[in-house]
């Protein structure tokens, strides 16, 4: 404990001394982490949107009309099955009508001039949490639609894969931006320990001679580093909070959003907590590199 | 306490500083090594402080056979060997005292314990009343006088000086031998290196000279 504290008021006294590099270091790092903020803060938002949308997934099996009554169960048990599903519910001709009724009040007496009820029979399918993904319900779909009896399967496909690659993509952009920026930010940290190290030339020598251990000479290094990494991560986190409390109620709920019934949340604990755990790890990689290119002992 | 046999050491292939250098320096003895320029002086001391490391030989430093010690090892030798330089080696932006505690600190001891201790070696050289000066405010003397005020802290058995006084004038110089013969007087191994033959010749100390990489007399006492 006594080391500790040694160590800490040594790699404050370092920052200390060269307060304008250590201002541009964790300035650099919170640019950097506003950035992954956003990119997390869009993914989490996508994240949340893709629930949203999967939550009211639906997959409607239409039967033939001369599905016969053993065909129809077949069908039933096979989509029970699926431990994605979560619900079948049968929808025969009159609850078929009546919706369109409902749905179609202006048009309804269009059936009501028909000799017979041409709505198909259907099974109407929701999806528990873990089972709402495109293909998830692809799978079942194909699975389904080869099936003797039925007619058609319908769950909106084309969209849905159109909007789940969206999300895909924008996870893959965020991912490869992240690391190409968290390398950048590394190289950043390895650089001001770097000057650190050559700072404190002639300690290191002196420590040495008095007879310090490797890990006593490099502790307070890897304390400035990862302290110069959490100020970092987290003034970058609270900048993409300003700018989230600033920005989002006038650009975004005002428009589309608000209509849809939709808002747009901040990062949970867990996702700060992450960032900020990346900030200590970045001091500890950018410092471990410099110390290992710069420091013989 | 310090022994070295057929000890060899070289600067590349073509340039060896030291040759089969035999020695021996015992418990609370003060030794010089003479020799002109070059002659491995520095060498010599820098192998008992594991700055360099040997091809051949044995060297025991308290019973210890340091030649063929670990890497990992070698720091915590060197906290039982106080050691002076020519140029002082404090360091300017820490105050005397901070300088002086330096060793302790690298012990570990608790901030209280090494301001208590390094104010009672800076007494023993008599500087306490600059306890809180930067060294660079203080003459030649007295910054040697902190560096051995540091060397000394934690009481180590020996105390290694590399041209103590090559930077100090003769009345300087007189001080900073007295003050070595006082740390040797409370039990200490005083080895100290210095081309000043004429300060040595004054005293009642064992002379080793060193010519050429070789001693060529005073490595073994002789009773």
């Amino acid at each position: 404990m006594v080391r500790m504290f040694y160590f800490l008021r040594r790699a404050l006294s370092d920052i200390g001394r060269s307060p304008v590099v250590a201002g541009v270091t964790v300035g650099t790092v919170a640019v950097v982490f506003l950035i992954m903020g956003v990119f997390a803060l869009v993914g989490h938002n996508l994240e949340l949107l893709t629930h949203r949308v999967g939550s009211g997934l639906k997959l409607s099996v239409f039967l033939q009309d001369d599905c016969s009554a053993k065909q129809r169960e077949t069908v039933q048990k096979l989509l029970k099955a699926s431990a994605a599903v979560e619900r079948v519910h049968f929808v025969d001709r009159e609850e078929a009508a009546s919706r369109f009724r409902q749905r179609f009040s202006r048009q309804a007496n269009v059936l009501d001039e028909l000799d017979e009820n041409p709505l198909p029979e259907s099974f109407e399918v929701t999806f528990t949490p873990a089972g709402q993904h495109p293909k998830t319900i692809g799978a079942l779909s194909q699975k389904v639609v080869n099936s003797p009896g039925v007619e058609e399967v319908l769950y909106g496909q084309a969209w849905l894969d159109r909007f789940f690659r969206f999300v895909q993509t924008i996870r893959l952009l965020g991912l490869v931006v992240g690391a190409l920026i968290f390398l950048a930010a590394l190289l950043i940290v390895a650089n001001t320990i770097r000057l650190s190290v050559y700072a404190r030339q002639d300690d290191i020598h002196i420590l040495k001679l008095v007879g310090a251990t490797e890990g006593f000479i490099k502790a307070p290094f890897y304390i400035e580093g990862v302290l110069l990494g959490l100020l970092g991560a987290s003034l970058g986190i609270a900048l993409t909070w300003i700018a989230f409390a600033l920005l989002v109620p006038e650009i975004l709920i005002p428009g589309w959003l608000e209509e849809t019934r939709l808002t747009v949340a901040f990062l949970p604990f867990e996702m700060i907590a992450w960032m900020v755990g990346t900030g200590a790890f970045l001091g500890v990689l950018g410092t471990m590199s410099s110390l290992w290119r710069h420091l013989k002992i | 306490m310090i022994q070295m046999y057929h000890v060899h050491m070289s600067y590349g292939p073509d340039n060896p500083a030291l040759v089969d250098i035999t020695l021996r320096v015992d418990k609370a003895e003060f030794v010089f090594i003479t020799g002109p320029s070059g002659a491995g002086k520095t060498s010599l001391l820098r192998l008992l402080l594991l700055a360099e490391r040997c091809e051949s030989g044995q060297i025991l430093v308290f019973g210890q056979n340091v030649a063929r010690i670990k890497e990992s090892q070698v720091p915590y030798i060197r906290r039982r060997i106080g050691v002076v330089f020519q140029d002082f080696k404090l360091l300017p932006t820490r105050t005397v005292q901070e300088n002086v505690g330096v060793g302790l600190e690298v012990l570990g001891k608790p901030r209280r314990e090494t301001a208590k201790k390094s104010m009672e070696a800076l007494r023993l050289v008599g500087l306490e009343h600059k306890a809180n000066s930067y060294p660079l405010r203080l003459s030649g003397g007295e910054q040697q006088r902190v560096a051995i005020a540091r060397a000394i802290a934690n009481d180590p058995p020996i105390l290694l000086a590399d041209e103590p006084t090559g930077n100090l004038d003769p009345v300087l110089s007189r001080e900073i031998y007295d003050l070595l013969t006082e740390v040797n007087a409370r039990g200490a191994s005083v080895v100290v290196a210095t081309h000043d033959i004429g300060w040595v010749g004054r005293t009642q100390k064992r002379v080793i000279r060193v010519e050429r990489g070789r001693v060529v007399s005073g490595g073994i006492r002789e009773n």
